[in-house]
């Protein structure tokens, strides 16, 4: 009897700060309360955690004095609003005086000055164009050279048939001579 | 402050009312700058956090949803905030800060000096926690933050953080014990 209560003090002791912080499943929240209505040593253990706790935690707190806390808040809120501020101020100022638009023009002029230097500067070179001369003259020259070896080549076609032709048919009267003799 | 007063206050800041920021931040100022100061253990840099954090939260306000509880989401983001700057920086060695409110025994010096010895134990012992444990009892008992909240918070188990919380409140209570005699 005893080690079972033992265990179940054990079992307690591992899920004593769930229940505390009430972060357990209700029928097990009510378990827990049956329990320590009957076991003063877990209610003592539990109560005395609890105690620890909250003493460490009041001895251990820290604050600021008003004066610091209300400056922090003050820089933390002026962060955000600065900003916009920053912004629209630089806008009134950049418009206000009556030189606004002069300042615009201005502007706008020099950006058109810049654009037309740098397409100046960097023009791309035109391409170069070849005389109708030039072109007709070279063509010419192709054609006739191509001429020129295709005379060649029947020449030396025919040519060379011509002497195979020629040189088998001495061959076959030098044989036919042979066999009349024979 | 009842959760009513709370969510006006809200409202006004999501809006842009800046002056429902200080009464809503001056309920729970101690509990954060306190974390911060156990988590640095330099009462400087600890206020120099606890300025970020406000900072963070003031833009961040139009962020925050109904769905978690407004204590809860301050600390997440006073947490990171002091991880960030510890990554950064080494942290400083102990200055034990003597809470001052304690302290106030005019009329009996003794208590006085019994408390100042006392609290320094403590916060000695507090520090000298492990890493790990020394985080889920701050966001305990600080951040009254939930069991579940502490363990998606530092990415661990449960039963982990639950762990944590035992050994590192059974460590304080044997070194105040034999404090006290």
């Amino acid at each position: 009897m005893a080690n079972i209560k033992n265990d179940i003090c054990q079992e307690f002791e591992s899920e004593m700060w769930l229940f505390a912080a009430a972060e357990l499943p209700e029928e097990r929240m009510e378990y827990w309360n049956t329990h320590l209505a009957g076991c003063s040593k877990c209610l003592t253990e539990l109560e005395e955690e609890l105690n620890a706790v909250a003493v460490i935690r009041e001895s251990t707190m820290i604050e600021l004095d008003n004066s610091t806390f209300n400056r922090m808040i003050d820089n933390a809120v002026k962060v955000k609003r600065s900003r916009i501020k920053d912004i629209i101020e630089s806008i009134r100022h950049y418009k206000s005086g009556i030189n606004f638009y002069g300042k615009t023009a201005f502007a706008g002029g020099l950006v058109t000055i810049i654009v037309v230097i740098t397409l100046i500067m960097y023009r791309p070179a035109p391409v170069k164009s070849i005389p109708a001369e030039l072109l007709d003259w070279e063509g010419t020259k192709i054609n006739s050279e191509i001429k020129e070896i295709s005379n060649h080549l029947d020449r030396f076609v025919s040519n060379k048939w011509d002497n195979e032709v020629s040189d088998i048919s001495q061959r076959l009267t030098i044989i036919e001579n042979k066999l009349n003799e024979f | 402050m009842n959760s009513e007063n709370e969510q006006k206050l809200i409202e006004k800041c999501k809006s842009g009312d800046s002056t429902a920021f200080g009464p809503l931040i001056k309920v729970y100022h101690r509990q954060l700058l306190s974390y911060l100061f156990r988590l640095c253990g330099n009462r400087n840099r600890a206020e120099e956090l606890f300025q970020e954090t406000l900072i963070k939260v003031w833009k961040g306000m139009n962020t925050y949803s109904e769905q978690q509880k407004f204590f809860s989401w301050l600390f997440t983001i006073a947490h990171n905030v002091a991880m960030n700057n510890l990554r950064l920086r080494k942290r400083d060695s102990i200055l034990v800060d003597i809470n001052p409110d304690v302290l106030k025994s005019p009329n009996d010096p003794h208590k006085e000096l019994v408390a100042i010895e006392q609290n320094a134990i403590v916060e000695k012992a507090i520090d000298e926690l492990p890493v790990k444990q020394k985080r889920v009892l701050l966001l305990r008992m600080y951040g009254e933050m939930s069991f579940k909240d502490i363990a998606a918070l530092t990415c661990e188990p449960v039963n982990t953080v639950i762990s944590h919380m035992h050994y590192s409140v059974k460590r304080l209570r044997t070194l105040l014990g034999k404090y006290n005699g």
